[in-house]
């Protein structure tokens, strides 16, 4: 085929290159819409990010401009112990709680999918209900729920069982583990309203089908529902893992970093830099790291997806 | 900017004594039970904002915030000074401790800061940022000030020769808080013996420990209430000397104390590290670490906790939780009794097993909260400025507002020292209050307030997150008790090296 001839088929069907300027001056009420949203989101949106960008390289604290020192932030992040535990311990909260919304906000789909219609609404509502409550309202429940000395837990334990509660919001292990439970009742919600959404759209022929052939209800559930599950599973994996990361509220409510710093997490370490010791630009270079966590495992999750659609192709 | 405000604040002093010179008879700094208000506030102010020019003050302050009986008190009285004034119109503002230096730093960053506020530490740096003027010509202009400062005031309020502040309205101090029912149960009959020194103290404590499922000994470990730490630390001390860190020649490099292996103090100073982590490890609830002092008096009333370092004058707290509170031993049935830090004696190292405090003896009456109270004008136009003094100087000397503030609504120290004897003439208080004030009597000058005497910028920083979180670290058990002074000095030495 000569190149005439494809320029002339381009022509054709409408394909030929355009400039930008081609583009506006054909579009230009659409890019009309367009502008307030542009204009807002650079005020709003890029112009702090690129501004916080720049701060990481200054001295500012809140109230007093800061000069330009290079990379001192990063290497005072770098060196600085309690950034290199709050890191760590940012991980395995991030990583906890997002497989245990998942796994929970799964078993809460696949029961609320068993039931009848007229149920299913209310159900729902009632299950889904702590995601929609405000996070320090969660942390003041739990409080009310761990804490030694007036908690229903500890209460119920010694009381009703003999048993000696361990402190869950200071002893060994338990601040870590009460932090991710806690976390985990507060959103599996949302992992349960996107998979219950996309169990409801399996067709049921394909259920009757595997059936027909024998397939007991494991098995269904192993070859028909699962690999419908895959794409919401990254979805809701890419998007809880950043909220995870940036998680403040629940957490900052029931331990607020503590016993001593046990329970630093990135987010607090932040708002105590920021707000406590006042030194924003060190504020800012914490919340790089915390960016830097949630895009690697965006890009891991967008990468394993494409993976997925190339799977299927 | 700086010193041009300042220079324009002398020559407006300078104006005010030539025109106010006649004045003088109302001036005397040790009368201030004037005729109708009891204020001698706008005598010896060096004020001119008694114009016609009606000027506005935006105040900021968190004592105001404390509880609603000081907040109408507060809010009565700024009404009184509007009425004196005629011209001036105070809009107050308040924000508790907890928030207090953020909404500071934000308005001042916005280019919007109050002309007065209660800035604590935080002063110091908008101070050395020029946002503050020197007070040095408003103090002097007057002529009972310093001189009526408390020596905790006058600790605070100068940076290096210069004054930064206007000084607190109030000061609390920490002290020992014990429950006698719990103390009479394990055999103390006279307390003020027997609990006075450190020994005496572990004594009792063991035995609640063993004795009784009472919490014997409560640490606030967290890093912003380990306030109590900072007074007994000085236990190990006698005169008041610094535990942390002393003058050199060079003010931006002071003598490092802690862990100081070629210092004679080190032993006393780690020692006491060691015994404020040690005590929270054998004593405290595992919660100690996160438990903040508000927890304690609900805890004390209760029967949970027995005793504490974290004691305060201020009997409403008490009250608060419990109307008819015993205050006092009440041959051992009280509810809450305050006694003064116990003395470290020369045998208190060996029965605790801290064996740099082996035979180290001394005493101090612990901690006064002085730098967090200070307040300071911020840059604004000399008759802004002169108004927002007079105001200061109304809060720090105003009898009808002095005395039924620290003595009735949210009883505490006062911040000019003549006024102290004042409030023990007037009220009858409870025996918290009146051995915390005995207690500062006691130890008069000695008291100071944590890191006011360094002279260093970060003062703040150093006390609240170098020490205290360190220190409440090794509480939670993060780092071992023999770690805790070196990372304490290493953390301050890279904040003296930023």
């Amino acid at each position: 085929m000569s190149q005439e001839t494809a320029q002339h088929i381009r022509q054709k069907y409408g394909l030929e290159e355009t400039t930008l300027m081609d583009r506006v001056r054909e579009n230009w009420i659409g890019y009309l819409f367009i502008v307030p949203t542009f204009v807002m989101f650079t005020i709003l949106f890029y112009y702090p990010i690129v501004r916080g960008i720049f701060l990481t390289f200054t001295n500012t604290r809140l109230g007093e401009a800061g000069s330009f020192v290079g990379l001192e932030n990063y290497s005072w992040l770098l060196t600085n112990d309690l950034f290199h535990f709050a890191f760590g311990w940012t991980l395995a909260f991030v990583f906890g709680t997002t497989l245990l919304q998942l796994v929970i906000g799964l078993i809460a789909a696949l029961l609320l999918s068993e039931l009848r219609s007229r149920w299913r609404d209310w159900t729902s509502a009632i299950i889904m209900s702590p995601y929609f409550s405000a996070p320090l309202a969660g942390g003041v429940i739990w409080m009310w729920f761990l804490n030694s000395d007036f908690g229903m837990l500890p209460m119920i334990l010694s009381d009703f069982l003999g048993v000696q509660a361990p402190s869950f919001l200071a002893d060994g292990v338990w601040p870590y583990v009460s932090l991710i439970v806690a976390q985990s009742w507060h959103d599996y919600g949302y992992a349960g309203i996107i998979y219950a959404a996309a169990i409801v759209g399996i067709p049921r022929e394909q259920y009757e089908a595997a059936a027909l052939a024998g397939a007991g209800r494991l098995r269904r559930f192993r070859d028909v529902t699962l690999p419908h599950l895959v794409t919401p599973t990254i979805i809701i994996l890419a998007l809880r893992t950043a909220w995870n990361v940036a998680e403040f509220a629940q957490p900052f409510e029931l331990t607020g970093g503590g016993p001593g710093t046990r329970t630093m997490l990135m987010s607090i370490l932040t708002y105590e830099t920021a707000y406590v010791n006042l030194q924003f630009s060190r504020a800012y270079t914490l919340g790089m790291a915390m960016i830097l966590v949630s895009m690697t495992a965006a890009v891991f999750y967008v990468t394993v997806i494409k993976d997925e659609e190339e799977l299927y192709v | 900017m700086q010193s041009a405000a300042a220079a324009s604040t002398v020559g407006a002093l300078g104006a005010l004594a030539g025109c106010s010179g006649g004045g003088g008879e109302n001036t005397d700094s040790g009368s201030d039970s004037n005729t109708d208000s009891g204020s001698d506030s706008n005598t010896d102010s060096g004020s001119d904002s008694s114009g016609s020019e009606s000027i506005t003050i935006d105040y900021l302050n968190a004592q105001a915030a404390e509880n609603s009986s000081i907040k109408s008190h507060f809010q009565e009285s700024l009404s009184t000074f509007e009425e004196q004034q005629g011209n001036v119109t105070v809009k107050l503002q308040t924000a508790s401790y907890g928030d207090i230096r953020s909404k500071l730093a934000s308005t001042v960053s916005s280019g919007n800061p109050p002309t007065m506020a209660e800035a604590g530490g935080g002063g110091l740096q908008f101070y050395l940022d020029g946002k503050v003027p020197d007070h040095s010509p408003f103090i002097e202009g007057t002529d009972r000030l310093p001189g009526d400062y408390t020596a905790a005031n006058l600790d605070s309020a100068k940076y290096r020769g210069e004054y930064w502040s206007a000084g607190g309205m109030r000061h609390t101090n920490s002290n020992l808080g014990i429950n006698p029912k719990l103390f009479s149960q394990v055999g103390v009959s006279d307390p003020a013996s027997e609990l006075s020194t450190w020994s005496g103290f572990l004594d009792a404590v063991r035995q609640i420990d063993e004795q009784t499922d009472a919490i014997a000994y409560e640490e606030t470990g967290v890093p912003g209430d380990l306030e109590s730490y900072w007074g007994y630390a000085r236990t190990a001390y006698t005169g008041g000397t610094d535990p942390w860190m002393r003058q050199s020649d060079d003010p931006e490099n002071p003598t490092i104390v802690v862990a100081n292996d070629e210092h004679e103090d080190q032993g006393k100073t780690d020692g006491m590290i060691k015994t404020c982590v040690k005590m929270a490890h054998e004593f405290s609830s595992s919660e100690s670490a996160q438990r903040g002092d508000e927890e304690i008096p609900s805890l004390m009333l209760t029967g949970k906790v027995a005793s504490f370092n974290y004691a305060v004058p201020t009997a409403n707290r008490w009250r608060a939780i419990k109307d008819d509170v015993q205050f006092g031993w009440n041959d051992g049935e009280g509810d809450f009794m305050l006694l003064p830090h116990p003395k470290v004696d020369a045998d208190f190292g060996s029965n605790f097993g801290i064996s740099e405090l082996e035979g180290v003896e001394g005493e101090h009456g612990g901690h006064m909260w002085a730098l967090e109270q200070q307040q300071t004008l911020f840059n604004a136009s000399d008759t802004e400025q002169n108004a927002a003094w007079d105001l200061n100087m109304f809060l720090l000397g105003d009898d009808e507002f002095v005395l039924p503030a620290w003595g009735e609504h949210y009883e505490s120290l006062p911040g000019l020292q003549p006024k102290l004897q004042k409030i023990l003439d007037e009220y009858e208080l409870a025996q918290s209050t009146e051995q915390a004030y005995k207690n500062a009597d006691t130890y008069g000058e000695q008291y100071s307030t944590t890191g006011a005497a360094w002279d260093v910028r970060d003062t703040d920083p150093i006390r609240w997150t170098d020490i205290n979180e360190t220190i409440s670290e090794a509480i939670a058990g993060q780092h071992s008790i023999e770690e805790t002074p070196s990372l304490v000095r290493s953390r301050i030495q890279d904040r003296l090296a930023q």
